[in-house]
């Protein structure tokens, strides 16, 4: 008797439900930007490097190439490729010998395409009113992704030249073929560019993100019950803006 | 009798002459005006004829009157080419590069066009707002415009209140509201209050096609 019950305390927690992650505890971080744009009149040519610093050792690192077609001065499609480091699926909360653990993506590369359309509108003296919607797909895992972020920007004007801008955009992803959640990150950033001179942007910003974790199909094999995790995050940012 | 008929020959010609050019009503700043390859600084009271260029410094402003008592202004950096004679070309003025402010006097019979490299806006009795670089801005403050894109045969007619962009090759886009229209200064009396317009008419255009990300 004394044998079975003994049995039966060692054999209980292989044969429980795995554990969720745990939300990842909020914290600031610092993220550095730098694009660079070569004008043209119908076309702009975009490359972008970034990086971030996050919480719990993970980092992010990204190179971006693309370009815009100006409809008009208030439409813009665009066209990018990005090399992404460091990006983290619901996949990536993962079993290693029954041990539960999010992956270690900092150095995995995944290369995305994105096709969007922005529309601006100057909505009342130096305001602008601003709709991105972007669609992204990830060859990495198939993931299909739809931004929508509404955003409003003020100028600081001196005779007819612009001397600065502060902005708000928020930011919603929809994911399309992945996730249990309808919005699966939201963002919000705040910040201003300075305007050094015609070729050279230069400004703090503050991004406010959440991200929720949904249970991956591994983990649901295993018995795992449904979970969201969503992570908080506060990053300060660095955003350099070269115009060519 | 010989003598009578000279003078009546002079007079006409006289007046025949005079409604072939224009006057300068105020001119400050760099405001210079003849043919193209040699202007020469202007006065008031000077006239300018029938093809003949004017052009503003950075500091310069000038209004001019037509003999049918219509005026255009020049904002400062601007060039245009006079059209004076009514029989050769519809009366106005053709922007090679600047802004222009014209009140334009009702002739049920004549027109009066404002020509720049991408439109060509055409008016019988109003007050509008033109500008080209690269492409033109019209605005309407009284009356109605109509402006067609120089290459393209559809034109747009453009309300008291709205205004246009035309780009080459493109179709005008719907008349709108611009903000920076409301700061323009339409007045071209002196003794009504300052002429000088000080609006930046590119700085909406700069708000909107700069990217950021």
């Amino acid at each position: 008797m004394i044998q079975i019950v003994v049995f039966l305390f060692w054999a209980i927690p292989a044969f429980a439900a795995p554990a969720p992650p745990e939300a990842v505890p909020g914290g600031m971080q610092a993220a550095l930007s730098l694009r660079a744009f070569l004008d043209g009149e119908t076309f702009s040519y975009l490359g972008e490097l970034q990086g971030i610093r996050e919480t719990s050792g993970r980092s992010f690192e990204s190179v971006t190439l693309g370009s815009y077609y100006h409809l008009s001065p208030h439409l813009k499609f665009g066209l990018f490729a990005s090399r992404e480091f460091g990006l983290r699926h619901d996949e990536d909360w993962h079993s290693v010998s029954g041990k539960w653990s999010w992956n270690n993506t900092n150095h995995r590369g995944e290369t995305l395409v994105a096709a969007d359309v922005t529309g601006r509108e100057v909505l009342a003296d130096n305001w602008v009113g601003e709709l991105k919607v972007r669609y992204i797909f990830n060859s990495f895992n198939d993931d299909r992704t739809l931004l929508v972020r509404p955003g409003l920007t003020y100028f600081f004007m001196k005779d007819g030249n612009l001397v600065a801008n502060l902005f708000f955009h928020f930011e919603m992803d929809f994911p399309l073929n992945y996730s249990a959640q309808y919005i699966d990150e939201k963002w919000i950033y705040i910040g201003s560019l300075y305007h050094i001179s015609e070729n050279w942007d230069l400004g703090p910003n503050l991004i406010l993100g959440w991200q929720t974790w949904s249970r991956p199909d591994a983990f649901a094999q295993k018995g795992g019950a449904p979970y969201s995790i969503t992570t908080q995050t506060t990053t300060l940012g660095l955003l350099a803006v070269l115009h060519f | 009798m010989i003598q009578r008929i000279f003078l009546l020959s002079l007079c006409f010609f006289a007046a025949l002459s005079a409604a072939e050019d224009v006057g300068i009503v105020i001119a400050k700043g760099q405001v210079l005006a003849g043919p193209k390859d040699n202007l020469k600084a202007v006065k008031i009271g000077s006239r300018i004829e029938d093809g003949q260029t004017v052009k503003t410094g950075a500091d310069g402003l000038v209004i001019l009157r037509y003999t049918d008592d219509s005026k255009v202004k020049l904002k400062e950096n601007s060039e245009v080419v006079i059209h004076a004679i009514p029989a050769k070309a519809p009366q106005g003025l053709e922007i090679v590069i600047g802004a222009v402010f014209a009140s334009v006097s009702k002739h049920p019979n004549q027109k009066f066009e404002v020509k720049t490299p991408t439109g060509v806006a055409g008016v019988r009795g109003t007050q509008f707002f033109t500008a080209y670089d690269k492409q033109t801005w019209m605005c309407v403050e009284e009356g109605q415009v109509e402006i067609s894109e120089s290459k393209l045969a559809k034109s747009t007619l453009v309300n008291a209140g709205f205004g246009v962009l035309v780009e080459a090759g493109k179709e005008i886009a719907p008349p709108k509201k611009y903000a920076w229209t409301k700061k323009l200064n339409w007045n071209m009396d002196p003794e009504s209050g300052d002429v000088t317009d000080k609006t930046k008419i590119d700085s909406e255009y700069k708000m909107l096609k700069r990217d950021y990300d």
